[in-house]
């Protein structure tokens, strides 16, 4: 596929931004989703800079209605949807359990688990019609660890993972694949939201073998390879991209 | 350019099968690739069938004197980038009647032959470069007479955990390849029978190729995986995920 169309959600920084730009670079027609207007077409004028298709579609994942429209104006705008990376996320609220109450939960859990849910149900449904396609969810290592005083968080990145491999298995035989990216820490404002102080920073990079943050644009590359077909036989699996955090 | 221009590689058990689709794609991709192999006529047809960029030594990795021997050929064209640790066999024995010599095959192969394999390249390893082992869904999976193959899988998948921390000053990337069931010469040589049964145990309903866990061993060893250190990548059809 040379030139996929590729849907990104939360796309306005960090990984997001990191992978449209990737993505559009080796010439992908690239939809951008996000919440605010001016940042969003900011970034499709920027995308079409490097000579590639672009458009902002304002679209907010907890509403299903959001993204019904935002996946089928993709397909009209393009005429279809090779690639979803489904990475709007949040951090949500920092901080012990005893902390946490039902607000703190939803509103994590409605972008984190909801916001992918209904991004798949519609991605999956356009692209069952076209017989394939790659959908990409972003995970986080504690995906699959656990970090003391982001309980909330942590949940939330188990479901999308949980969530990814059994969609993976639903669809595995119809030429779709479902994959996760599992970044590590990874040098973007949520991470500096959510540890609050550089020295909790600092922190951070010392339980990384690889002694630094990620760079979204590393992020990026994992997420054109595991998208592309430089990845056919893989589907259901979670690419950890974390500076070597998790083996340690 | 490619993703490994100018790289040096080393691509154990290059002869046929998914090492020697690995070898193929990094020479493709602008490395110039040592493979080596057992038996020297499977090694010299390898070598034509690649062309150029190439070089065959021939050599058993579970065997140290042959993994210098390799090492010492590998010197003359200077550092290693990356290795591909892949040489290693698979055979059936259930528990209640595999012998010693069956463990110890394996495990000298697989095991003692992947780690002395990557132990004697390090001093001739660049800093910043990928190493890259071979391993199988076999090992987070339980297949009923494959327990001894899956077990000296896992153990590969350890060893890379401990590597990445032995390595991270060095800048050394680790990480484990790991494929389902790939149609390779070994395959092929199953029944149809087999081959299908093994086909029900593959989500995506379909054996994989070489050529798709070679394109996966290209994105560790190049700078698109410049983050990944310490995992296992599993290229499999979504076998380990059942």
């Amino acid at each position: 596929m040379s030139n996929p169309v590729v849907l990104i959600t939360g796309a306005l920084t960090g990984i997001g931004r990191a992978a449209a730009v990737a993505f559009a670079k080796k010439g992908a027609k690239v939809v951008v989703a996000g919440r605010r207007d001016e940042a969003g077409n900011a970034l499709a004028k920027e995308l079409r800079a490097f000579g590639a298709e672009a458009e902002f579609i304002k679209a907010d994942v907890r509403k299903e209605d959001d993204v019904r429209a935002l996946v089928d104006k993709t397909v009209a705008r393009f005429g279809r949807l090779d690639v979803a990376v489904n990475n709007a996320g949040t951090e949500g609220q920092v901080g012990p359990i005893t902390d946490q109450t039902a607000e703190s939960y939803a509103a994590t859990f409605d972008t984190n688990v909801l916001g992918v849910i209904l991004s798949m149900k519609h991605e999956v449904r356009v692209m069952q019609g076209q017989g394939g396609g790659s959908i990409i969810n972003i995970s986080s290592t504690y995906g699959h660890e656990g970090a003391a005083g982001a309980s909330v968080y942590v949940g939330s990145k188990h479901a999308v993972e949980g969530i990814t491999k059994s969609v993976a298995l639903e669809i595995a035989k119809s030429g779709i694949r479902v994959n996760g990216v599992a970044p590590g820490p990874t040098d973007t404002g949520m991470l500096t939201r959510f540890t609050g102080s550089p020295e909790n920073k600092a922190a951070l990079v010392t339980g990384v073998p690889l002694g630094r943050l990620g760079l979204s644009e590393e992020l990026a590359n994992a997420i054109v390879f595991i998208s592309s077909d430089e990845a056919s036989f893989v589907t259901g699996h979670i690419l950890n991209v974390d500076g070597g955090m998790t083996a340690n | 350019m490619g993703k490994l221009q100018g790289k040096v590689a080393v691509v154990t058990g290059g002869t046929e099968g998914i090492g020697f689709a690995t070898a193929k794609r990094f020479v493709d991709e602008g490395a110039y690739v040592f493979i080596t192999g057992r038996r020297q006529k499977e090694l010299n047809a390898a070598v034509r069938a690649i062309g150029s960029n190439v070089a065959g030594v021939r050599g058993d990795v579970s065997r140290l004197e042959d993994l210098d021997r390799t090492y010492e050929s590998v010197k003359a064209k200077g550092k290693i980038d990356v290795l591909v640790a892949n040489a290693g066999i698979g055979e059936f024995a259930p528990l209640a009647s595999l012998t010693e010599e069956h463990f110890d095959k394996l495990f000298d192969l697989n095991v003692k032959g992947t780690l002395f394999t990557v132990q004697k390249a390090l001093p001739l390893m660049n800093d910043g470069g990928s190493i890259i082992l071979i391993g199988s869904v076999a090992s987070v999976k339980g297949t009923a007479a494959f327990g001894t193959y899956g077990a000296t899988k896992a153990a590969v998948r350890n060893l890379v955990r401990a590597w990445t921390m032995e390595l991270k000053d060095r800048r050394i990337r680790s990480n484990v390849l790991s494929p389902g069931p790939i149609r390779t010469p070994l395959v092929d040589r199953q029944s149809p029978e087999v081959i299908a049964r093994i086909v029900t145990t593959i989500p995506m309903g379909r054996m994989g190729e070489p050529d798709e866990v070679a394109k996966a061993a290209v994105f560790l060893a190049s700078d698109d995986s410049s983050f990944v250190t310490g995992i296992e990548l599993f290229v499999d059809g979504g076998r380990g995920q059942v």
